[in-house]
Parts: C-alpha cells; sequence; structure tokens
C-alpha cells in the first residue's frame, strides 16, 4: 500500500509499505478514506518531538471502512463506516474508565520512554513518535487500529467524510479545549492560534454558552474565518494583545484564556526571538511565547485552558502571575473518545458543519508538498485533506 | 515505585555526623598541593593512568568482578521491588500469579515454566548468546490473594527469588502490586551476573497489567514502515540507556548490599 513516511526534518515521502495486518486479537483494520494533516504533524516535519525513526507512517486523523477485525473484537464489523479517534486506548484501565482516555495505562508499548521524560506514560498515539507508542499512522490506504472496541465509531452514510473525519482530533481537541475553560453564560474568551483546533475552539466556546470570543493570530485568512465563526480578532503583529484585551473587556481580562498555539509560537519583539534563540540551540524545547502571553492576558481567577501541544522543558515560566492572580491552568491531550457520540450528535443536529475547515483537498501521493504548504502557510492553507 | 528500603550495612558504613570539617576536604587539599608540584607532562600522565584506570574499573564492574572481590566467593543477592495497580479484583489478580505458566507470557527472558508438583514448577530461561539455562523452583508462602514467594531449589545453577504481595488499592480502585525479584546467575566466564534490573522488574509488571486488564500485550511488532526504515534506531539506543540504567543500578545496589545470608548459587 501506500503511505505518507517521515525520514526526517522536513523530509516525507509516499512511499510503497507492506499493508498492515491484524497483530493483537483486538485489532482491526481500516481502509483510509480521508486522512487529514494536523498542525501536531508539523512538530514532527519540523523535528520538534524525539524519538521518531526513518520510515515511521504518519497520521494520526483518519477515517474509513472496516476491512478486517481480530477475533476478540465485538462492536465492529467489515464494512462499518468509523472514525477513529487519534487517542489509542484499552477501555479497560483505571484511567479509561474514568473518561481520561488519553492517559491509558496499557496502549503505549513504550511507556518506558515517556516515563523516563514525564515520570509517568500517556497513551499511544498514532503515527506520533516512538515516545508515544510508535504506531504506524493513518496517512496511509490502510491503518491498523488497536483496541477496535475502544476507539472507532460507526458515522452514518449521510454525513459526508469531511464532516465527520475532524472527530479524530481536531473537533474534540476544540471542544475540550473550551470545555477545560469552564465557560459560564456571560464570559469573554481569548483565544491564541487560529488554526483548525483554535477554530473549532472558537465555535466550541459559542456552544457552550461564551458571550464573546476574541481570537489572536497573524494570518488574515485565519482571522477571517475565526471572524466567519463569529469571533472578535487581533492581529498580533500590529496590535500589543495584552492591552487590547484589556480594553475589550473593561478593564478586567478574559474569563477563560485558550493557548491553541502550542510548541512552535511566533511572535514579536525580544521575548520572541529569545525564545527562537533558546530553542535552536536547545536550551529549551518549546517556545512557551504565546502561553506567557496567555498568563499575562488572563484576569485575575481565570482559567488557561492548553489544548496546544508541548513536548519538553520552556524557559522564563511565569509562575508568579499564575500565582498572583489565583489562574487555574488545564491541560493534556484530548480524551477523543468521551467526545464522539455528544460531537456526532452535534454534527448530525446540524449545530455545527466542520468541513468548513477544509482548504485543501489532494491526493495521497501529494503529501509531501502539501505538509510544506501547510507549513509554510502559503496559499491560505488551513487545513489539508487527503484522500486514499 | 520504591526501591526496597536495604537493610544497612551495620559498622561498615563510617559515620559522616561528627566528623570535624568535611571529610573529602583533606585529599582534596592534599591533591592540589601535590599537582602544583608537578610537571606538567607529569600531570597530564597522571590523567591518563587515572583515566585507564577508571575504564578499567568500569570494565571490571560491568562483567561482575569487583562485585566478586568487594564480598568473596558467596554471592550477594540483591533485590528489586516495584509495584503497579491493576483494575481487577484482588482474588483474580492473585489467581493469574497464583499460574506460574502465565509467567513466560510477561517476563523477560523467561522461556517456559512447566508445573512439576504440587509447589515445584520447572523454569527455563534464555541467557546471554543464545544459552538457556533450566532450574527448578519452589513455591515456598502462599497466602491466599495476600502474597505469594517462589525460591529456587538448592543446587540450582541459578539463584532465584520471587515474591508477589496484593493490596487493596485505595477506594477499591483495583489491587496493588508489589512485586520483589532477586535473582543471581553466572555469566560470562563464570563471574555473576547482576540483579534483575529494576527497569526490566518494571516492565515485566507493566506486560503482567497488560494481560490481565485487557487479555493481550499491547505491540507494534509486525506493523508496516517505510523503506530504508524500520532502523530500529529508538530501540538501539533505548537497548544502550537500559543498559548503562542497569550498571548505574547495580553500582548503587552494591554500595548497599541487601540480604546477604541466602543461598549459595
Amino acid at each position: 500500500m501506500k503511505a505518507v513516511c517521515w525520514y526526517g526534518t522536513h523530509d516525507v515521502r509516499v512511499e510503497t509499505v507492506p499493508d498492515p495486518a491484524i497483530l493483537n486479537p483486538q485489532d482491526a483494520i481500516v481502509r483510509v478514506s480521508s486522512t487529514a494533516i494536523c498542525g501536531s504533524d508539523l512538530h514532527l516535519f519540523d523535528g520538534y518531538i524525539p524519538g521518531m525513526e526513518a520510515g515511521d507512517i504518519l497520521g494520526h486523523e483518519f477515517m474509513g471502512e472496516v476491512v478486517e477485525v481480530g477475533r476478540e473484537v465485538k462492536t465492529l464489523k467489515p464494512g462499518d463506516r468509523v472514525v477513529v479517534p487519534f487517542t489509542i486506548s484499552c477501555g479497560r484501565c483505571d484511567y479509561c474508565r474514568r473518561g481520561l482516555w488519553s492517559l491509558c495505562d496499557n496502549s503505549n508499548p513504550n511507556a518506558w520512554m515517556a516515563e523516563a521524560l514525564y515520570g509517568f506514560s500517556g497513551g499511544g498515539y498514532y503515527g506520533y513518535s516512538h515516545l508515544f507508542g510508535g504506531y504506524a499512522g493513518g496517512q496511509a490506504e490502510y491503518a491498523r487500529v488497536p483496541f477496535a472496541d475502544s476507539g472507532p465509531i460507526a458515522v452514518p452514510d449521510g454525513l459526508s467524510d469531511e464532516q465527520v473525519l475532524f472527530l479524530s482530533d481536531v473537533f474534540p481537541t476544540g471542544y475540550m479545549a473550551a470545555e477545560q475553560a469552564e465557560i459560564k453564560p456571560g464570559d469573554v474568551v481569548a483565544i491564541w492560534g487560529c488554526g483548525p483546533v483554535g477554530q473549532f475552539a472558537i465555535r466550541s466556546a459559542y456552544l457552550l454558552g461564551a458571550d464573546e470570543v476574541i481570537a489572536i493570530d497573524r494570518i488574515p485568512e485565519r482571522l477571517r474565518m475565526a471572524e466567519a465563526g463569529g469571533a472578535r480578532t487581533l492581529n498580533y503583529q500590529d496590535t500589543d494583545v495584552v492591552e487590547a484585551l484589556k480594553e475589550l473587556t473593561g478593564g478586567r481580562g478574559p474569563d477563560a484564556c485558550i493557548d491553541a498555539v502550542g510548541m512552535e509560537a511566533h511572535g514579536v519583539g525580544p521575548a520572541a526571538w529569545f525564545d527562537r534563540a533558546e530553542q535552536a540551540v536547545r536550551l529549551e524545547t518549546d517556545r512557551p511565547t504565546a502561553l506567557r502571553q496567555v498568563i499575562q492576558a488572563c484576569r485575575k481567577g481565570g482559567v488557561i485552558s492548553v489544548p496546544g501541544v508541548y513536548g519538553g522543558f520552556i524557559d522564563k515560566f511565569p509562575i508568579g502571575a499564575i500565582f498572583s492572580k489565583g489562574l487555574t491552568l488545564r491541560t493534556g491531550q484530548t480524551h477523543v473518545q468521551a467526545y464522539l457520540r455528544p460531537l456526532l450528535e452535534r454534527i448530525a443536529n446540524g449545530d455545527i458543519d466542520p468541513s468548513f475547515i477544509v482548504t485543501h483537498r489532494l491526493p495521497l501521493e501529494e503529501a509531501p508538498g502539501a505538509y510544506h504548504t501547510f507549513q509554510q502557510k502559503e496559499d491560505g492553507c488551513i487545513k489539508v485533506v487527503l484522500s486514499a | 515505585m520504591t526501591e526496597q528500603p536495604q537493610p544497612s550495612d551495620n559498622g561498615t558504613q563510617p559515620s559522616v555526623t561528627g566528623t570535624r570539617g568535611p571529610s573529602w576536604l583533606p585529599p582534596v587539599v592534599a591533591g592540589v598541593v601535590a599537582l602544583s608540584l608537578l610537571r606538567w607532562r607529569t600531570l597530564r600522565r597522571l590523567l591518563a593512568a587515572g583515566a585507564a584506570a577508571a575504564v578499567a574499573y568500569r570494565v571490571a564492574d560491568q562483567s561482575g568482578l569487583v562485585t566478586r572481590l568487594r564480598f568473596g566467593r558467596g554471592p550477594t543477592p540483591l533485590t528489586v521491588t516495584r509495584a503497579v495497580t491493576i483494575a481487577r479484583p484482588r482474588q483474580e489478580v492473585y489467581a493469574f500469579w497464583r499460574d506460574v505458566t502465565n509467567f513466560p507470557r510477561f517476563m523477560h527472558d523467561l522461556e517456559s515454566v512447566e508445573v512439576t508438583g504440587e509447589r515445584t514448577s520447572r523454569w527455563v530461561a534464555r541467557g546471554p548468546r543464545g544459552s538457556r539455562r533450566a532450574w527448578d523452583m519452589e513455591m515456598t508462602e502462599n497466602r491466599l490473594g495476600e502474597v505469594i514467594a517462589w525460591q529456587s531449589v538448592a543446587g540450582s545453577p541459578v539463584w532465584f527469588r520471587g515474591t508477589v504481595r496484593f493490596h487493596d488499592a485505595p477506594g477499591g480502585n483495583g489491587t496493588e502490586v508489589h512485586l520483589t525479584l532477586a535473582r543471581l546467575s553466572p555469566g560470562t566466564l563464570g563471574l555473576l551476573s547482576g540483579p534483575p534490573p529494576a527497569q526490566q522488574v518494571q516492565e515485566d509488571l507493566r506486560r503482567a497489567k497488560q494481560l490481565i486488564e485487557t487479555g493481550n500485550i499491547t505491540t507494534t511488532e509486525g506493523q508496516p514502515s517505510g523503506p530504508g526504515g524500520g532502523t530500529h534506531q529508538v530501540e538501539r539506543i533505548a537497548g544502550i540507556l537500559r543498559r548503562i540504567a542497569a550498571a548505574v543500578e547495580r553500582a548503587r545496589d552494591r554500595r548497599s548490599p541487601g540480604e546477604t545470608t541466602t543461598a549459595s548459587p
């Protein structure tokens, strides 16, 4: 089969590889119909996530048709059309049973690596480095889906691939970000980053009752898409964001702030350049340029929600501001399985049509160019869907 | 995940408290004075000799020679304890561990276990360079739902002891499993090999948890990857790191030897 393989920083190739096989009796094999490139795939593309190996198959947002199931799989059968959550979860451990699916105890076969780095290991993810399990990803014609009874969700034929594909990651990720921001009616929510997760966070914040959403980015088409979602926008390149947010909130500051940017933040001024330099010489692995601003801008007693991916260490983290303002910090990989059903319902009732996010539709073979376009934010690229 | 507290070796460790000034100060002062009197070439030679001695010591240490020299002919059984919580009732977890034939499914290097009697079983383990080693184990303790212990019978080529204890996790959230392993076996040139590295015990427990909770061991073995890939660079680096970690652990354990009372291999 054809698969998108990682060979190094900025080196992604479409290669012919063996078809995946059932390795455990709880596995299923899915013939991929649509798969997307995620902003977090760019962290792999840019070489910021450790534990990648030449030849690793990328991709963690995919859907398709079940073609084979292991003998212990009970809820799926060949022919089912499913969306696969990016989080691989056993469904039996204490974390899964408490709904903290991305923290599964059993799904990372390389758990010791993450343990060495983080103290404990979360679950495994598709196509996201050996640190997180080393699973072959879904940017391929076929994918092996472990723990098939506690992941994939069957989707009705009446909904198109582009309407349901983003249940695999970015829609639940944006939604959980908004949910973790503990939005109450009347709240003003500020969201840094208008990529796909930010876009879904904007819409989710309104679904959860936010009074107003203010979105921050610098790319014109992303700001326009945020405005189309009902957000007021700020371009951080020509605005002092912290001051502007104060002004827009009557001097209080936003009630909840969401960092949908993560480890490769851009910024302006000396602090941003400082982070770039430190990351370049590995004094810090992640650039917290956006996160610092989020913390600075948040009102007293507010909540900060971080769906943006961080992998390692950051410098000059303003813990004093968090402490002095009594902020709450909520983070973590998305517990996708917890959101599949409620969000599929939202899509089915027409509360939201996630296909608005798609700007590029390409065949799988054109993935290397698509990574480049997405990374450079060329050609108005916000979300790429590859058809396998 | 705690190391078993090791009983201290009374009398052999000089007490640090009560001495005047730090104990490292006099040798350092003497060393600085001596070095200042030496010529540069002599100094270089001394440094080179020191480095060579350090390398030689590492090699000797790795091979177990140091242990043997320090503790005489007898073995120095060293224990490793690790714990995991399994989201199943205590009796079920106990029943899994009570059946020794389950062990090769999750224990590192263990190839097979055959039940040979009410309390006895024959264990076969993979050794270095494709070798195999077989020995008989006897259950020495068994309290329903609480503890099981095994020990290699006298005269076995391998000295091995394992104890597993079960406790209810707080709030009825499953069962805590505390596994203590001690093992010694002759390695290269008959020198002692060390105890199982703690990392390995941790991995064994992790696999046991996967088996009990999900019925299978989580794997990616056999999945596709792109051509020219599959160099298993990560696994290779991991192997090196594991060996270093095991060596460090062994060195640390040696400084505080545990039970030294047990049978000879």
